[in-house]
């Protein structure tokens, strides 16, 4: 029996435009299990990144509640919604989005330092470690603007688990990225995941979505599909993307 | 039309930065106003006051018995003068006391003379008559008024040779030549019938050694004369030698000069300041455009790509600033206008004239259209990156980074994250703050100037180092006393504290090479601190002040011709003092040569600086005891002449203090919009791994702290090295050639931290936007 770690119930997101009432949300309801690699997928427009931040606490729901830890996220207040961003949730963007005059490694080391149970020591031999693991080590020291949207990435992951967050959230963190980089960013989330990392992930790419231990459909609002996967590398790649294939298929994706 | 859309298109989206510079011209625009009219203003009227009362270019006064014949005969052959008249005075040599006041400066007193205006009952104006004075009555010059602290209906005594008078205050009227309170001579109206007592009393005790009746001899140019007042007198001077026999005499520039000189000199350090605003201003408008194309890159490059050109673009960007410069400048006009009177009024009971509100329009609008048109040149070379944008390049992104690497970095540090992450933020774009700094400079510079200022007036020893007279014990002897009486007084002060200067001389007016120039015969001429050669000794020596060097291109060794009365005689400098006596224009001889001239040792007044100021309360009590009537002893503290320039500077510093903080809430108001609007992502991301809001507001405003901490040190540099020279020049008017500085840590810090407190709180302030900032605008849908 998996253990649910994030629980969404009639979770809603609407924007008010010209004066009509827009609806992104239509009352979702959601588990995300630990341990897992769920893969949210959908045709573009149809509301995954805005589920994405409003699971995340990073955009507030317009109703329904998101169920933390027995804590309702939407009505946390500032302080401690910043307290789970550097505390239990890790956060990958599409655009990267690193500070751009800190280096490399001050991007990592600046949100592991925000979490005071780390001692500053502690951080950077994490740092240190992931660098080396993630392959950035040598270029540490480099500005974003100097290094490859690849690397900026992969720097983005680091700064995201620095904290070994619970939940490791990802909007279409390749969908800027090359083909070489697109695998080494996914081979790099689907190391974490084997490690217990549990990821929730945004994507339109199917070769991002077989790494996925959990597939769920999102149309006009709402879930409409989900497909369970086994574990990646235990089946081939192409039978795993047959499969991905004929469900969306299914959904008329 | 595309322009007009563009423009319009750019100030609804840059409400902030166009209101701003709508503000920053008002204030220089209103200011500007104000500064030229009040000017306009005291000139016009104290024209008019010399027109209306008909007053000459040279007025002399003179002892009756040395108008003689052959004297009249001079003046009647003398080519260069166009007319003279010759009007009776009593002279009330001993000063007038009112009931609060008691004023040693000798007085004239002369019947109503034609032209003299009546100052109505509300001082805002002129009376439409002036009604006949009776006997007992007196019209006392309008600069009296705060002399004397008196009022109408306020009885006054005069001091004469012959005895006192009790008088009644009329009125007060505006008498141009000698009306000033700085002057201190008074040319006062009496009755007829008390004239003619007062001059047959006085006439009846004249004496070589006093003399109570006299003449004012008032000397006209022809309309064709193109010598100025200076000179003529002097050539005047040189023909009859009417100057050198005379008390005293006043030229209408010198009376103008004294007439205006504090608020010249105000203004004169408002203007400075105010054009040193002005370029604030631009650089303020260089900063905003040249961040607002940085940001805009994407956009421009989109109209480019639509067809706009340079040079639309450009005029678009060009229009915006210059309509925010042109209502800002209108606006400045129109409220600056009703405060004229206002504040001119404030000046009305110095210069002893009313002062009518007359807008110096003209003067304003050119200053205002140099300033536009500056700005104009600078926002055209500014605009020029523009130029560089390639549309392909901007509208695929291509934008140049807004960070720069820099060699300065410091590491992140996990105990001070904020602040560290604040000073990166800094580092790393130094030249988007650089302008900041520099206007935090100025403001520093400026606020560290008037503390100067005010420091100076009431610094002893600055004063004493500028040559301003340091009292803290005044004595006025009821009669004329004589130096061993004096060396008595000063035995009896250093039974109580040891003294520091002393201050007695006889003040006159002597020519000098045929210049008429204020000289002191010093009782005590060791006390002269000179700041080249040495103080006075013998007969024959005189020291002059370095504007009197100048303005007759004398040095030490010269001999120059000394002549007073029918006395002749050559002197060597031995010395240059500095000393504010006569704003400046002033020099010092010993007693021996005062009597060589003809001068009488004796004085009827004298002052003491103290080593110990405290004592000076104790002093006055026991020289009171011990003298009894025969002096009168008031306390240096309570002088009210300093009292109202120390009220003056402290005005000037109020303003300039104002004008600083204002200054300094918009321009970080401006610049720290435009970092939070090329920040807005970082901010995001900063929100995204866990920072609040609060803490990214510290930061914000760190950054700022960072930029007003450069600027105040920049700020203190720059006043080290300028300051002394700028107040230097400023203060030329009031005598003062070698400005000190007594600048302590106190007045250092107390402008550099009220600049980088308003630095800081300002930009906290305006960072109360971050709060408003979402994460949302990360997301890519």
């Amino acid at each position: 029996m998996k253990k649910s770690i994030l629980t969404a119930k009639s979770l809603s997101k609407s924007f008010a435009h010209n004066g009509e009432q827009v609806h992104i949300l239509s009352g979702v309801d959601l588990d995300i299990y630990e341990g897992d690699f769920t893969v949210i997928m959908g045709a573009s427009g149809s509301g995954k990144s805005t589920m994405l931040y409003a699971l995340s606490g990073m955009d507030k729901a317009t109703a329904g509640s998101v169920m933390y830890d027995d804590q309702n996220i939407v009505l946390m207040g500032e302080k401690e919604l910043a307290k789970l961003r550097y505390s239990d949730f890790g956060f990958i963007f599409q655009q990267m989005h690193l500070v751009s005059n800190l280096s490399l490694y001050e991007n990592v080391v600046v949100s592991g330092y925000l979490n005071k149970k780390n001692s500053p020591a502690e951080v950077r031999e994490r740092a240190d470690k992931l660098f080396k693991r993630i392959g950035i080590d040598h270029i540490k020291t480099h500005l974003p603007s100097q290094v490859s949207g690849g690397e900026q990435q992969r720097c983005a992951i680091a700064r995201a688990v620095i904290n070994q967050p619970k939940l490791l959230f990802a909007d279409e963190p390749t969908g800027a990225l090359n083909r070489k980089n697109t695998t080494e960013v996914l081979d790099l989330l689907t190391d974490l995941n084997k490690n217990g990392q549990s990821i929730l992930m945004v994507t339109h790419d199917i070769r991002a979505a077989v790494r996925a231990s959990r597939l769920l459909y999102l149309s006009d609002g709402n879930i409409i599909g989900e497909l369970n996967l086994s574990p990646y590398g235990q089946t081939e790649e192409k039978s795993r993307e047959a499969q991905v294939n004929a469900w969306l298929n299914s959904l008329e994706w | 039309m595309e322009i007009i859309t563009l423009l319009k298109a750019n100030i609804r989206r840059r409400k902030g930065t166009f209101i701003s510079i709508v503000i920053l011209m008002f204030i220089i625009s209103m200011a500007l106003t104000l500064i030229f009219s009040i000017r306009k203003s005291c000139d016009d009227s104290l024209n008019d006051a010399y027109s209306c009362a008909k007053s000459a270019d040279v007025t002399v006064m003179l002892k009756d018995a040395l108008l003689t014949d052959e004297m009249r005969q001079k003046l009647d052959n003398e080519a260069i003068i166009d007319h003279y008249t010759v009007t009776p005075t009593a002279v009330i040599s001993y000063g007038i006391d009112s009931p609060k006041v008691s004023n040693k400066n000798s007085c004239f007193f002369t019947p109503l003379t034609e032209g003299i205006k009546l100052v109505n009952e509300e001082c805002n104006g002129y009376a439409e008559k002036i009604p006949p004075l009776s006997k007992g009555e007196i019209y006392l010059s309008y600069g009296s008024k705060s002399k004397f602290k008196c009022n109408i209906g306020d009885k006054v005594t005069a001091h004469t040779i012959s005895g006192d008078y009790d008088l009644t205050v009329k009125g007060f009227v505006v008498e141009p030549m000698f009306g000033a309170m700085v002057i201190g001579w008074k040319w006062q109206f009496i009755s007829q019938e008390d004239f003619d007592m007062i001059m047959a009393a006085n006439a009846a005790e004249n004496s070589d050694d006093h003399c109570g009746t006299g003449y004012i001899v008032q000397i006209y140019k022809p309309d064709d004369c193109t010598l100025s007042d200076g000179k003529f007198r002097r050539q005047v001077n040189l023909d009859t030698d009417i100057i050198s026999n005379a008390w005293g005499s006043m030229t209408k520039d010198t009376s103008t000069h004294y007439t205006n000189i504090y608020s010249d000199i105000i203004m004169g350090i408002l203007l400075v300041f105010i054009l040193i605003l002005a370029t604030v201003v631009l650089i303020v408008m260089g900063h905003s455009i040249s961040t607002g194309i940085e940001m805009d890159h994407t956009n421009l490059g989109i109209l480019k790509s639509q067809g706009f050109g340079n040079s639309k673009i450009r005029i678009s960007i060009l229009l915006q600033y210059l309509i925010a410069e042109v209502i800002g400048g209108v606006l400045g006009i129109f409220c600056g206008l009703p405060l004229i009177g206002i504040i001119t009024s404030v000046f009305d009971t110095i210069s002893g004239c009313i002062t009518e509100t007359h807008p110096a329009l003209c003067k304003t609008l050119l200053y205002l259209l140099a300033i536009i048109e500056i700005s104009v040149v600078f926002i055209i070379i500014t605009t020029h990156k523009v130029c560089k944008i390639s549309p392909i390049r901007a509208i695929s992104g291509g934008r140049n980074e807004i960070y720069f690497d820099s060699r300065i970095k410091l590491p992140i540090s996990a105990k001070l994250l904020s602040p560290t992450l604040a000073v990166r933020q800094f580092t790393s774009a130094k030249r988007r703050y650089a302008a900041s700094v520099i206007i935090a400079a100025i403001l520093v510079s400026f606020m560290l100037m008037s503390n100067a200022l005010s420091a100076a007036i009431n610094s002893r020893k600055a004063g004493e180092t500028m040559g301003i007279e340091v009292k803290d014990v005044i004595i006025n002897f009821n009669e004329m006393t004589q130096k061993d009486q004096i060396d008595d007084i000063m035995e009896t002060v250093k039974e109580y504290d040891p003294i520091h200067r002393r201050y007695v001389s006889l003040g006159t007016y002597i020519s000098l090479n045929g210049e008429e120039i204020y000289c002191r015969m010093d009782f005590y001429p060791e006390d002269i601190i000179t700041t080249k050669g040495r103080a006075p000794k013998y007969d024959n020596e005189i020291v002059i002040t370095e504007m009197v060097a100048d303005e007759f291109d004398l040095k030490l060794g010269d001999i120059v011709k000394i002549a007073k009365f029918d006395n002749h005689k050559e002197f060597v400098i031995c010395g240059i003092y500095q000393s504010m006596a006569d704003t400046g224009m002033s020099t010092s001889i010993t007693e021996e040569a005062g009597e060589s001239l003809g001068l009488h040792k004796r004085t009827d007044y004298c002052s003491i600086m103290l080593e110990d100021e405290t004592k000076a309360e104790e002093i006055k009590t026991a020289l009171e005891n011990k003298y009894g009537d025969t002096l009168k002893v008031t306390l240096g503290k309570s002088d009210d002449e300093n009292k109202l320039i120390e009220s003056a500077i402290e005005i000037m510093r109020l303003i300039i203090y104002s004008f600083s903080m204002f200054f300094a809430l918009v321009v970080v108001s401006m610049v720290s919009s435009k970092a939070f609007t090329q920040e807005k992502t970082d901010i995001g991301i900063f929100k995204s791994q866990g920072f609040t809001t609060g803490k990214l507001r510290l930061q914000f405003a760190v950054r700022f702290l960072i930029v007003s901490i450069l600027g105040a040190l920049l700020g203190t540099l720059m006043c080290s090295l300028f300051m002394n020279k700028l107040l230097t020049f400023l203060l030329k008017g009031i005598g003062v050639t070698n400005f000190y500085t007594p600048l302590t840590p106190a007045s250092i810090l107390i402008p550099a931290a009220a600049i980088c407190v308003c630095f800081f709180l300002f930009a906290l302030l305006v960072s109360r936007k971050i709060k408003k900032v979402g994460i949302r605008q990360l997301i890519t849908e």
